[in-house]
């Protein structure tokens, strides 16, 4: 309030009337303090030295016809500069002749509090860290060292830049001040907006819209109070203004004692000028060119710490060449594709050309070009000639970085720029010697430019310089050219083994010591495999053999049994009955449970027996569970028959097929007596199973047999049970026979000797046979009894070599 | 979901079956009767598939594994032979029961001298193979049973003294085979129990 | 079948049923510890390593039908084949599954077809992998000879076998293969002890299930086992004395 107080109370005396909303309005007001306008489209020769430090954001077409259109005739064009002197350099020149104009403006004017700290642009975000150490003051002198003497050390890099460029100063005449005092209008104009927002925002009136550039007028009526913060344009500025915003009344109730050091080198009067009333209406990062004082920035150099005036030396010896010579040719080239593509971005000198205005032409109405011309050559003069007199402000300078960002060696040295273009940046401001801060615990956890600016971006090289538009010299910015340029199609991955020699001798090497493993071991493992193999061969040889010679002994010298099991002498009895007991031809349900494999063995066993009954004309009915067992048991039958011509199989002998279903199978057929199990149509067949006179089961199957046992036991217990097994049943077999369910068994071919034996039949292949498997017995009993001693030999070998050892 | 109603019909239908047999005589048994009819020929069916089964998968090695197809060939030019014969002949037809019954008898009976030889070398690296004592307990039990079953003693009036003896030494292996039979009938009720309540779906559904 | 016999089914179901039940209730966090079987923590190892040398396992079945009385060692033969087949899964080469009846063949596809969808690898079943290689015994087992070739590593011979499943395990030794075999056959039981690497004896095929999946209905089934086995051994027991004294 005071400051708009005092500025009332200054510009009373001459008024100047906006001709658009014909509001009154201070005599050196840029812009129309309730609409807006440009008030200043023309400037008083009693005004060179206003700051141009936007020049770059007015650069645009609308911005360079109006400059052309409002500047004093006799300015010079710039483009005569800008001929010899890049955009970037023309850009810098201005900035820092304008802050200087910008300056004594603000001396003049007093817009601001005197003891009003410099907030300085992004300094707003500093401020707000040190809280009310924004409170500029003088005491502030003893600012921080390392960042005065990075100021100064940027200053004097930039001032050797710019001292090649003094040549072109000469060209510049000082009516430049015209294009210049504009943008000095734009800041005393947000200035304006600043310090009226608090109170009269709505008396903010341009002079003339029409010769502000569309986004500048956007921009203005962002800035009005009520949308100062909600600005979409510039989110990085956003935030920054927020801190900014907050740290407005910070001047008035500022703490000297808590404003940093680095601060304090700025003049006191140029940060109050600067900061207190604009820095609510411009984007932070706008505002913070406008708080860069020009003059302070090589007066602070008086604490630089000793190494930092070494590196000035030595960028002021190695930068003293002319700028023609140390910049690149590409530096101006890409100039002009930038101002091309970037509409509202700050346009060099050398983006003036007439190329680039003819690009721009097509945004804006463009009266003519030759004034335009004029005024930037009148600009870079001007500018050309404040750098000659030693004072340079750059547009950014280190003092942006926050206090709590200082104590980062990468971000101080990496800083937002970097080399020659970017050492103006550090150049330090005597005035500006601010304490550094105390950054609250929650700020530091927060650090929202470590956010914007991430930290690989900094650490690395990846830094693309901007070398145009507002954020012209900082480097790292983002900009949407980084993909397009950094984009690369996706790599191409060829299935072709690229290795070199080395590699493929390793790779031969590998591959030899595999080989080699896979060498020993087939090599040692038919070593173990023809140990086993000659046990394989011997075995098997030697069973045949005795088995083969055993066959060829006669059959009276075979040992027949003499000693019966009882079993045997039971079945024998049975079937005698059968025989001779019944009138009738008995009815034998004949139950095969065998796949087959026993064949030869059954065949022996069942012979005799089937020969008997075979006597007696006995009607046979084969039934089996499995599906090869009425097969099985019409051969051997068969077999049976050809001692007996006089059977007839056809009638005598039927097949009742194959009966799944297992147990329960079993038990339906012994239970159901439908015609499906028992035909009618043959009279052989009993209708039911109780009519069977017994059951033969012939099996080499336990499993199998034990399914009918149990099933018999159960559901027809009266019935006679008879089993030919073969011997690898037998075991599995004898407890049924030990409990009575079976009522007779022929086991084995020592049970088929047997039945021989007690029916005193003469088959001599039975013998034969019977002495085969004697000496067969007799050969496996051998082998299990040499195998253990082999391997219990072995055993005890290899335990005593270990203690003999 | 999908399970539930599987799980829920072969639930029901174990406990119809041996319901059915617990009760004989009503409604149960006979649609227990029903039951094991439709299941033997639903795997009656699934042997049919079974074995297109197997014909398919030899086929396909034919192709698949020229060099290592050979008895895959015979499989199927065995199957082929025996097939169409059997359509041609009719199973009743002797020609054709002789010729398969030759062909299967031999060749199992084959088989089972292949593992007689097997079984002999086994038996000589019985021990290599079993280090324990009841590799001890087996061979001595092989041997007992060999001795007693074969009729080694039964061809002279001399050794019916010991027939006493080897019958008690008979009876150990058999009281054993019987506990081993106990266990594997206990084994058996309680996993078609596992069935019956659910708890084992040996299906998918 | 007399009253005594029916009584005595009767009681011996639901006793085992309630005990099922139970015991699958009480156990479910695994109180009833079971004894690992040597046999099975061997086999499981040489599975380990076949699985890291990328090669196969041959699952075989047996020829028992489901709906027959040998029908229980198929369905832990199944249920082993599960819990193999997703272990094998680990490796590079999926398991071969041989089986000697049409209703196992179509029962261990389903099986491993859902096993394999579970675990989101239903890409690697082929029909060419599990299927039937004979419906008797001996040609059950010379069907699944050919298979046995370098490519498998191990196979386990778990269901009901005869005698004729030596064939199948003397060939495996032939291929320097692992066999772990487990039947409910005296028959095989002795021949696969002098020829198997591993084998389970007697009743130690039905505590394959809780041994390689700790499920608690699988602990409960083998001490439903233990309890009637108990019983049994009572029941002998007792009968014997009372026959001795004179009462039966």
């Amino acid at each position: 309030m005071a400051q708009i107080a005092l500025i009332v109370a200054k510009t009373m005396k001459n008024m100047k009337i906006c001709p658009l909303c014909k509001k009154e309005n201070l005599e050196d007001a840029a812009i129309c303090i309730n609409c807006g306008f440009d008030l200043n489209p023309s400037f008083s020769a009693d005004q060179p030295d206003q700051p141009d430090w936007l020049e770059s954001f007015r650069n645009d077409p609308e911005s360079n016809v109006r400059d052309s259109l409002t500047s004093d005739p006799n300015s010079s064009g710039l483009d005569s500069s800008s001929e010899d002197s890049p955009d970037w350099l023309a850009r810098v020149r201005e900035r820092k002749h304008v802050d200087e104009e910008f300056e004594a403006i603000q001396d003049n004017h007093n817009l601001q509090n005197p003891v009003l700290p410099n907030s300085k642009g992004t300094n707003e975000l500093i401020d707000s860290f040190r809280n009310n150490s924004l409170s500029t003051s003088a005491e502030n002198a003893g600012a921080d060292d390392l960042i005065d003497r990075l100021r100064n050390a940027e200053d004097d890099n930039y001032s050797s830049e710019i001292s090649a460029e003094s040549g072109l100063s000469n060209k510049i005449s000082s009516e430049d001040a015209a294009d210049l005092t504009i943008d000095d209008d734009w800041i005393s104009r947000f200035s304006q907006i600043e310090n009226s927002s608090s109170e009269e925002p709505q008396k903010v009136i341009p002079k003339n819209r029409g010769s502000i550039p569309a986004w500048i007028q956007q921009q203005a009526a962002d800035r009005t109070p009520g949308t100062t913060e909600d600005s979409p344009e510039n989110p990085v500025a956003e935030w920054i203004e927020k801190y900014g915003t907050r740290d407005e009344p910070a001047p008035e109730s500022g703490d000297e004692s808590k404003i940093p050091d680095w601060i304090q080198p700025l003049d006191d009067e140029d940060t109050g000028d600067l900061e207190n009333g604009e820095e609510e209406g411009f984007p932070a990062w706008l505002a913070d060119k406008d708080s860069l004082p020009p003059a302070s920035m090589e007066t602070g150099g008086q604490s630089q710490p000793d190494w930092i005036d070494e590196i000035n030396q030595q960028t002021v010896d190695e930068d003293q060449p002319a700028p023609e010579e140390i910049l690149p040719d590409w530096i101006t080239e890409d100039s002009s594709e930038d101002s091309s593509e970037q509409v509202s971005t700050v346009l060099a000198k050398k983006d003036i050309e007439e190329s680039e205005v003819k690009k721009t032409q097509s945004k804006a109405p463009l009266k003519t070009t030759m004034g335009l011309d004029e005024n930037v050559g009148k600009k870079a003069g001007k500018i050309e000639s404040d750098r000659s007199e030693g004072i340079a402000k750059p547009p950014f300078q280190l003092d942006q970085v926050p206090s709590w960002l200082e104590n980062n060696e990468d971000l101080i040295n990496t800083s937002f720029f970097e080399d020659k273009e970017t050492k103006e940046a550090f150049v330090p401001d005597s005035t500006n010697q601010i304490e550094p801060g105390e950054l609250p615990a929650w700020l530091k956890a927060m650090r929202p430019l470590e956010a914007i600016i991430p930290a690989i971006s900094r650490l690395t090289e990846n830094k693309h310089i901007e070398r145009s538009g507002p954020l012209a010299g900082l480097k790292g910015v983002l900009s949407s050219q980084d993909s397009n340029q950094t984009y690369s199609p996706p790599p191409m991955y060829t299935s072709t083994l690229n290795i070199t020699e080395k590699e493929m001798n390793q790779a031969a090497i590998l591959d030899q010591l595999f080989t080699e493993d896979v060498d020993i071991q087939t090599k040692h493992n038919p070593i173990v495999d023809i140990g086993a193999f000659i046990i394989r061969l011997i075995i098997p040889i030697l069973l045949v053999g005795l088995l083969v010679f055993s066959s060829l002994t006669q059959t009276g010298l075979i040992e027949r049994p003499i000693l019966f099991p009882s079993e045997t002498v039971r079945f024998a009895s049975i079937i005698n009955g059968l025989i001779l007991n019944s009138e009738a031809a008995p009815q034998i349900l004949v139950v095969m449970e065998s796949e087959g494999a026993s064949q030869a063995e059954l065949e022996i066993l069942t012979r005799s027996v089937f020969e008997r009954l075979m006597l007696k004309d006995s009607a046979l009915s084969i039934i089996s569970s499995t599906p090869n067992g009425t097969l099985l048991g019409e051969n051997l039958i068969q077999t049976a028959a050809v001692k007996h011509p006089g059977y007839d199989l056809d009638k005598r002998v039927t097949n009742l097929g194959y009966l799944p279903g297992g147990s329960s199978g079993i038990q339906g057929f012994l239970l159901d007596n439908s015609e499906t199990i028992y035909p009618s149509a043959i009279d052989e067949v009993p209708d039911s199973f109780s009519n069977f006179s017994a059951v033969l089961m012939i099996t080499d199957n336990a499993e199998s047999a034990k399914l009918w046992i149990e099933q018999i036991t159960l559901h027809r217990p009266q019935t006679v049970m008879l089993v030919a097994a073969a011997a690898q049943s037998v075991p599995m077999l004898m407890p049924y026979l030990e409990s009575n369910q079976i009522d007779g068994m022929e086991a084995g071919l020592y049970g088929a000797a047997s039945y021989a034996q007690l029916i005193q039949n003469e088959d001599s292949s039975l013998w034969s046979f019977w002495n085969m498997q004697k000496t067969g017995v007799s050969v496996f009993i051998l082998l299990i009894i040499a195998g253990g001693l082999w391997y219990l030999a072995q055993f005890l070998l290899k335990s005593k070599l270990p203690k003999s050892r | 979901m999908k399970s539930i109603p599987v799980t829920i019909l072969a639930i029901l239908s174990g406990i119809v079956v041996l319901a059915g047999f617990f009760f004989p005589g009503t409604m149960l048994s006979v649609f227990r009767i029903y039951a094991l009819e439709l299941a033997i020929i639903l795997a009656a069916f699934a042997s049919l598939i079974a074995i297109a089964n197997l014909i398919i998968v030899h086929w396909n090695k034919i192709f698949s594994e020229p060099r290592q197809s050979f008895y895959s060939a015979i499989l199927l030019a065995g199957f082929l032979c025996i097939f169409f014969a059997g359509i041609i002949f009719t199973p009743a037809n002797t020609f054709f029961s002789k010729f398969s019954a030759t062909v299967i008898f031999t060749v199992e009976s084959s088989l089972l001298a292949l593992l007689c030889l097997s079984l002999a070398v086994a038996c000589f690296k019985l021990f290599q193979k079993r280090k324990s004592g009841l590799a001890v307990v087996f061979g001595i039990s092989t041997i007992i049973f060999l001795l007693t079953f074969s009729g080694f003693f039964s061809t002279a009036i001399q050794f019916s003294w010991l027939k006493p003896f080897l019958a008690i030494i008979n009876s150990l292996p058999l009281a054993g085979a019987r506990g081993i039979l106990l266990g594997i009938s206990i084994g058996a009720i309680v996993t078609g129990l596992r069935v019956l309540i659910g708890a084992d779906r040996p299906y998918s559904g | 079948m007399d009253n005594f016999q029916f009584n005595l089914a009767f009681f011996i179901i639901i006793f085992s049923i309630i005990a099922l039940v139970l015991f699958s209730v009480l156990d479910r966090k695994k109180f009833l510890r079971i004894r690992p079987l040597k046999a099975l923590v061997e086999f499981k190892k040489v599975f380990g390593f076949s699985i890291e040398q990328g090669k196969r396992m041959h699952i075989s079945l047996g020829w028992s039908k489901i709906e027959e009385a040998p029908g229980a060692a198929s369905l832990i033969a199944l249920d082993s084949m599960t819990t193999y087949s997703q272990q094998s899964l680990l490796g590079d080469k999926t398991p071969i599954i041989t089986s000697g009846s049409g209703d196992l063949t179509l029962l261990s596809q389903d099986i491993i077809k859902k096993s394999y969808r579970m675990n989101n690898a239903i890409d690697k079943y082929s029909i060419n992998r599990a299927y039937l290689t004979g419906i008797s015994p001996y040609s059950y087992v010379a069907g699944g000879m050919p298979i046995l070739t370098k490519d498998i590593a191990t196979q386990s011979v778990i269901g009901h076998y005869g005698p004729e499943a030596g064939l199948l395990v003397e060939s495996a030794l032939r291929e320097n293969i692992f066999s772990l075999a487990a039947t409910d056959s005296l028959a095989g039981q002795a021949t696969m002890f002098a020829l198997a690497d591993e084998v389970l004896i007697g009743e130690e095929l039905y505590a394959i299930p809780p041994l390689i999946d700790e499920k608690s209905v699988n602990n409960a089934s083998l001490h439903t086992q233990d309890l009637l086995r108990y019983l049994a051994i009572f029941a002998l027991i007792l009968s014997a004395l009372l026959k001795l004294v004179g009462i039966v």
